[in-house]
């Protein structure tokens, strides 16, 4: 059988508060394999931006292990897993999370300054990403100069700057209406399809599974399906 | 190797979102900066000033003064004398060329009505013009010196020119304490007030005029013969004078000062270094203050972007990244603040030198040079990142899941 490129074991994560512990992730086991768009859906406070946290190695788990390609990564420095998150993975947030007095283009060339890319080669391939947005001449926009569909389009256009493998969207269509938020899912499929990225997409909105292969429901920190 | 020209520009850009508080940061800088810059080269000047004067002395001539070496100026101004006989024994020292006793009194002078103190110097047509003339830079710039037993002054360009309303001419009658003397020449400027509001006068006139014996001196000034070794005669004339002072009034405490140009030039460094020490140093506290200035903006700085530091983190920046943005945002601020402020000092510095070129009481050259400059160039930018250290550690160390939980 094909090895998944994530893959989470037993992977708890609890909370202290106080004297208070809340395990928000309950011993998850995930498999997501590559070149395919999943679908994580689970209602608020049933885990699932944690876990999103833990599959972008934003966060570690307390305890269990999570595998990128065969690879345990909970051993892993700070600075090996920023390096993954700068080469391997893009994010794309329900709050857009562009840098507000960065324009549209500086966002998108962020990561590869990280990457220590060319400035020049680092422009280029930002134009280009603009374009496959669809956001061609709002190279030199501010994020609060742009609608929040738009703002989601330069988010996407960022997570791919240093041409990850994988796609983590955290709610992407949260803050946005039905015809911008279904333009943004359409981005997103034709990113696994045409560029053959490994999409996993987190939300609450049960109509997005359309777009997916595969959807896992999440609830109490536990995967029910 | 980061890309430091990717995080400058990032960093820029920050500096720049934030325009006021950065200015405002940066001027706390400037401020220090501009302090010690300005302090620095004034001090250095006038210690410049006074080796080039103390050189302008000359290795041949050694200076004798009554008094404790501890309590130079006590002595200075309780006016102690060096006697005939201390002068004899300067005189008969071994390698000793010349001797030539000091002496002045303050004067009332008169020119058209209009009365001014003056100092009034004994002049030795002898040996102490020999000095004056070859060791210590005077020339009459116009007329001539005084002729023996005539009642003719020299004075110095500031007298000439500046001390009465009315500039005095060659041939002018002055009267000093009442007494009538004629102008015969003008001395060309040494560059500072003090030299230059010299009036002198023929010794045995002045001893005539002012009472003043002109065998002793509050300071006398000895020539060495060609070629001996100046350390070595003033060892000389201490012993010669030690012994003439225990034999005639058998005191056994050493009471006068023998000065060779080096020593003066020591003495004038320790206290003038000392000086300068003290006044840097008070101005450092401005920069220090200047410095927690910009600590306390790249706190508040870290503390208003942590979201945006999560979402760094998030697309790959290293927590040496983002270390790396902070320090060059706080260095940048430093580094602008020094150039602002090393330019003020220097302006600062080169209207104090105007000034004293208009009105010379001292010959004060500002002292700027070029490694001073980018001194404090690196200095303010390195002043930077020390304050902005800690602020960026904090930064770097932010966990980047925490971070992006953290609504703006």
């Amino acid at each position: 059988m094909k090895q998944p490129i994530i893959k989470l074991e037993d992977v708890f994560k609890i909370y202290k508060h106080g004297d208070v512990e809340t395990a928000v992730l309950q011993g998850v086991n995930l498999d997501v394999f590559e070149n395919t768009i999943t679908s994580i859906i689970g209602p608020s406070g049933s885990g699932k931006s944690t876990l999103l946290n833990i599959l972008g190695l934003l966060d570690v788990p307390d305890k269990g292990k999570m595998f990128l390609e065969g690879q345990d990564t909970s051993k892993l420095s700070f600075d090996d897993l920023a390096d993954i998150r700068g080469k391997r993975i893009g994010f794309v947030f329900q709050q857009f999370n562009l840098v507000q007095h960065l324009s549209a283009l500086e966002n998108i060339t962020m990561p590869m300054i990280f990457q220590k890319k060319n400035e020049g080669e680092a422009i280029e391939k930002g134009r280009q990403l603009l374009e496959l947005v669809n956001l061609r001449g709002k190279e030199n926009s501010r994020p609060g100069q742009l609608s929040g569909g738009e703002q989601q389009r330069v988010a996407i256009a960022r997570a791919l700057a240093n041409d990850p493998e994988i796609i983590l969207a955290d709610e992407p269509t949260g803050n946005l209406d039905s015809r911008n938020g279904q333009a943004i899912m359409e981005l997103l499929a034709n990113l696994n399809k045409k560029e053959q990225k490994t999409v996993v997409v987190i939300t609450h909105d049960s109509n997005i599974a359309a777009y997916c292969d595969s959807t896992i429901i999440i609830k109490d920190g536990k995967i029910v399906k | 190797m980061e890309n430091f020209k990717g995080l400058f520009k990032i960093a820029l850009k920050n500096l720049k979102t934030r325009k006021l508080r950065s200015w405002l940061t940066i001027i706390g800088i400037a401020i220090g900066i501009f302090l010690v810059v300005t302090l620095f080269s004034l001090s250095q000047g006038i210690k410049e000033a006074v080796s080039s004067q103390l050189k302008s002395l000359g290795d041949e001539i050694i200076t004798i003064m009554p008094g404790d070496e501890e309590n130079m100026f006590l002595s200075m101004m309780g006016g102690v004398k060096l006697n005939k006989d201390d002068i004899e024994a300067i005189k008969n020292a071994e390698g000793v060329d010349k001797v030539f006793p000091y002496n002045y009194t303050a004067v009332t002078g008169r020119y058209l009505g209009e009365a001014k103190q003056v100092l009034l110097f004994s002049l030795d047509l002898k040996d102490g013009l020999d000095v004056l003339k070859g060791y210590q830079g005077f020339e009459v710039s116009s007329g001539n010196w005084p002729r023996p037993g005539r009642r003719e002054i020299v004075i110095g360009s500031y007298i000439a020119s500046k001390q009465f309303s009315t500039a005095v001419q060659i041939g002018d009658i002055i009267s000093l304490d009442g007494r009538k003397v004629e102008v015969c020449g003008i001395l060309k400027s040494l560059g500072n007030k003090n030299d230059d509001s010299m009036v002198m006068i023929e010794e045995s006139i002045f001893r005539e005029m002012t009472g003043i014996d002109t065998n002793s001196g509050s300071q006398v000034m000895a020539k060495i013969e060609e070629g001996a070794d100046p350390a070595k005669v003033a060892k000389n004339i201490e012993e010669s004078l030690s012994n003439v002072r225990q034999r005639k009034r058998g005191t056994d405490k050493k009471d006068f000062m023998v000065l060779t140009a080096d020593k003066m030039g020591d003495i004038a460094g320790n206290v003038l270094g000392t000086l300068q020490f003290a006044v840097i140093g008070f101005a450092s506290i401005a920069i220090i203050v200047g410095g927690i200035g910009i600590a306390n903006t790249m706190f508040t700085s870290v503390r208003e972007r942590i979201r945006e530091i999560g979402i760094m983190k998030a697309i790959g920046a290293k927590d040496s990244s983002i270390n790396y943005i902070f320090l060059l945002e706080s260095g940048t601020i430093g580094l602008i603040g020094g150039a602002g402020g090393t330019l003020l000092g220097i302006l600062f510095a080169k209207i104090i030198e105007w000034y004293f070129t208009i009105n010379p009481v001292i010959a004060l050259k500002a002292y700027i040079s070029f490694p001073i400059i980018l001194f404090s160039l690196l200095f303010s930018f390195l002043l930077g990142c020390l304050f902005g250290y800690l602020p960026a550690r904090s930064a770097a160390k932010l966990k980047p899941a925490d971070s992006l939980r953290r609504y703006e």
